[in-house]
């Protein structure tokens, strides 16, 4: 190991710094900064491979660090919206400090499996690749199509008096899910085709859209709440099972990865079937799982790009510095796992130091007040990414954003529905639909 | 999961798939899930209900609720044979998620119902210790008559989502029959049910194939389901109950799923790697065909589930009796600390005697798995050509 590799790995650090400062900020996602540091790098290039190395360090601290928002300010993404109520509950009931240091946990778990996959992983990814590469169209309609089946209604206990009162009771939650599948397709064929946000900035097309579906309606919910954030346990004892940490991080590390490897799918869903598949439970399997997936995925699909002899780009991180640079042997990939591994390590300890701070600061603040302020700092940043358009379309996606905690349905189906189109479009089908809808 | 690896025994299925031509390869799937979306989406609401009981969560009355249900049990005593009567129990909401806990238990040995009101608990079953009601509000007890029969022999826990059902069923030796969510496992888990669907798919579509991934995606549900502790009513409307289930595993073990979704991973990758061929050599490995079904399952699902079972069983057996760990996220300061402290030492209380379960035969129980290889080498011989 020369000193070249000590270089690339502080790069490294230097994009966790970065991503921590970045995540901590609700609504924010390095994606948003990924196009920046392209642009940067063209204006003023740099080392290539130390650019990458800072990307690397910005995925580790978001899906690490960037846990912090979801406990403590209670602004969800997409990747984290299965751990936003426990964490809170737990922040409820003074232990947002121990909810936050957990779900640390469960991404360094990840990290473990991704360095244990590591050495195996230039044979498996590739046979895996070639083996499923025809398949993937009828994989993801078929993963749609579960999704839908398997929601269950939410108040198995109506009260109605008659059977038909009963069948509408179970049925509002399920037919309110479709509706927002529905609705959701609806607004992905417009702003999948025709970017609405500035031509200069179409890169944060989506930005608003997310922000909209998860962090907005959270927040506002949060607002409606009279509670005051109760003084903060930060201390080093830790209620949680070896057995619950590792079911919980198991289930989201191989959730997490199946989304960074298959097409459209994003980390929620990934969690979503492998919760199913390994019957997780309880608060702490699913702060655990939700923190390990969400690392799996996006740490996972960038490492990817890595593996040698695999040739697969999935993420948005990848298909953007994959202009910038492509690993070409496989001490690229060895020193990415490397730096993968220290980087999580210190993004953990930020993450430990920052609750720490954020546990103090939040208690005995009123949850109003504190969903205001995070309300601000969500409608500043969509407003410098994205304009006035991009306000507008938050809007519209806050609308859709509030049906499923109205309706007690799953928020994973605003994400399935947004996605369709781009599955229609790899499908060919996508042309016929927008004729059809009058787009073009 | 299963109704879609069975369905990709289907070489033309699959082969239709990876061109984009057909998607009845996602019927499978489809009515491999359906069963449980007929129980659970319509029956469910459509299931009569005698007798509801609703209680106040901020003022729970077990002895009105154990008088209640025993009197319902008496009641059925003087019923026809085969004639029942269902009761519906609710569960009491606190919160967001949050519930006061109660469980239902019948004691045959002393014919009465016995109705305990536990801890306030999470949708997840954890207790939030110190919010259990005194002992003189927390029990009732009430008599019945009829000789009772109930198979589960243990409490029911009314926690949080829905609360379940009951059915009373009047047997002819005069005894009345305890059947937990009566809607549940019936039509909708019979084979009678799933031959109609599949004919109803042919006719439609006048393929047989069609008919039979609709059939093969049902019958693989009811097959595993059976594997468990209920049952199903197989030949509904000829057959009017349930039979006992093989109790080889449990549906919420973490073991067994892991272990079914990938023993179904890997079939499906296997028929994938097999049928690519088909389609294009580049999307196949000949090394891995080479192998044959048996050879491969043995490598890639025996050899490693093994391993991990071992370990799994290791593991089980050197935690048995501690108490999950997980907590309900107590009170701050001195009142958390001791409600955390005493929680390493606290054994779970026993306070009902649980019944030996009525497995079947070992002879049956090995049948059940029997049948199932035999599904499945029927599938490996016979897919390619289907």
């Amino acid at each position: 190991m020369g000193m070249e590799t000590f270089v690339y790995i502080f790069y490294g650090l230097l994009g966790v710094l970065i991503g921590s400062a970045l995540s901590i900020l609700p609504s924010l996602h390095p994606l948003n900064f990924a196009g920046i540091g392209v642009f940067l790098y063209l204006m003023f290039p740099i080392d290539p491979l130390a650019l990458m190395m800072i990307f690397m360090g910005m995925l580790v601290a978001y899906s690490i660090v960037g846990t912090v928002t979801t406990t403590f300010m209670g602004a969800p993404d997409d990747s984290t919206m299965y751990m936003v109520f426990p964490n809170q509950k737990y922040l409820m009931y003074g232990r947002g400090y121990e909810a936050s240091v957990v779900t640390g946990i469960g991404a360094l778990g990840a990290v473990l499996m991704l360095l244990m996959i590591a050495p195996v992983a230039g044979i498996v990814f590739p046979i895996f690749r070639k083996i499923t590469t025809p398949h993937y169209n009828w994989v993801l309609i078929g993963i749609v199509i579960y999704l839908l089946q398997s929601e269950w209604p939410k108040d198995w206990g109506s009260r109605a008096k008659t059977k038909l009162g009963r069948l509408k009771d179970g049925w509002s939650s399920l037919s309110a899910g479709w509706f927002v599948f529905f609705l959701s397709m609806m607004l992905g064929f417009i702003v999948l085709n025709t970017p609405i946000v500035p031509a200069d900035r179409a890169f944060q097309n989506i930005m608003p859209v997310f922000v909209g579906f998860f962090a907005v309606p959270w927040v506002l919910t949060n607002m409606i709440s009279r509670a005051e954030i109760p003084p903060q346990t930060v201390s080093n004892r830790f209620f949680v099972s070896k057995k619950d940490m590792l079911r919980g991080t198991t289930a989201g590390f191989f959730g997490g990865t199946f989304a960074a490897y298959e097409p459209i799918i994003t980390a929620g869903v990934g969690g979503v079937l492998a919760g199913h598949s390994m019957s997780t439970q309880g608060d702490t399997q699913f702060m655990v799982s939700g923190s390990a997936g969400r690392l799996a995925y996006y740490v996972g699909a960038f490492f990817l790009l890595w593996v040698p002899l695999l040739h697969l780009t999935r993420g948005g991180m990848a298909w953007t510095s994959s202009l910038v640079y492509q690993p070409r042997t496989e001490s690229d990939y060895w020193l990415l796992v490397s730096a993968i591994a220290i980087a999580a390590v210190f993004s953990f300890l930020i993450l430990v130091f920052v609750s720490r701070i954020v546990a103090k600061l939040v208690a005995g603040k009123s949850f109003k007040k504190v969903s205001i302020a995070v309300l601000l700092v969500v409608l500043t940043m969509v407003f410098g990414f994205a304009g006035l358009e991009g306000l507008a379309m938050m809007t519209i996606c806050t609308g859709i954003g509030l049906i499923p905690p109205m309706f007690r349905t799953r928020r994973l189906n605003m994400l399935l529905g947004f996605f369709f189109p781009v599955f229609l479009n790899m499908i060919g089908m996508r042309g016929d639909v927008l004729r059809v809808l009058g787009v073009y | 999961m299963m109704g879609i690896t069975v369905a990709t025994f289907f070489k033309s299925l699959i082969t239709g798939a990876i061109l984009n031509d057909s998607w009845i390869i996602l019927l499978g799937g489809v009515f491999g899930l359906l069963p449980d979306t007929l129980d659970f989406k319509f029956l469910v609401y459509v299931e009569k209900q005698d007798v509801v009981i609703d209680p106040d969560p901020y003022d729970v009355k077990p002895q009105e609720i154990s008088d209640k249900i025993a009197g319902e049990i008496s009641k059925v005593g003087t019923l026809k044979p085969g004639e029942m009567r269902r009761l519906q129990l609710h569960t009491m909401k606190l919160g967001p998620d949050l519930w006061q806990s109660y469980s239902i238990f019948f004691n045959k040995a002393k014919n009465q119902v016995e109705v305990k009101v536990g801890p306030h608990v999470t949708m997840s079953g954890i207790p939030a210790f110190g919010t259990e009601p005194p002992a003189d509000k927390a029990m009732g007890v009430a008599k019945f008559t009829p000789k009772l029969k109930d198979t589960y022999g243990r409490p029911t826990e009314v926690k949080g989502f829905g609360g379940p059902s009951f059915g009373f069923l009047k047997k002819k030796d005069g005894s009345v029959e305890v059947i937990f969510i009566p809607f549940h496992r019936r039509a909708g888990h019979s084979l009678t049910v799933g031959i109609v669907f599949a004919l109803l798919g042919y006719l439609i579509s006048q393929n047989w194939v069609v008919g039979a991934v609709i059939f093969a995606g049902w019958f693989m549900h009811i097959v595993l389901d059976t594997f468990g502790h209920m049952g199903n009513n197989l030949f509904w409307p000829i057959t009017k109950q349930r039979t006992s289930g093989l109790y080889l595993v449990s549906a919420s073990n973490p073991y067994w799923n892991a272990f079914t979704v990938y023993s179904c991973i890997a079939i499906v990758l296997w028929n994938m790697n097999l049928y690519n061929a088909s389609v294009s050599p580049a999307y196949t490995l000949p090394t891995i065909t080479a192998l044959g079904p048996a050879l491969y399952l043995f490598l890639v699902v025996a050899i490693p589930w093994a391993i991990i079972g071992a370990i799994y069983y290791w593991y089980r057996q050197k935690t048995k009796g501690v108490r999950p760990f997980e907590l309900f996220a107590p009170s701050t300061g001195a009142v958390g600390l001791a409600a955390t402290e005493g929680m390493g030492v606290q054994e779970q209380e026993h306070y009902y005697e649980i019944e030996e379960k009525p497995k079947p035969s070992l002879l049956l129980r090995i049948l059940g798995v029997v049948v199932l290889v035999a599904i499945f080498v029927i599938f490996f011989i016979f897919g390619p050509s289907w």
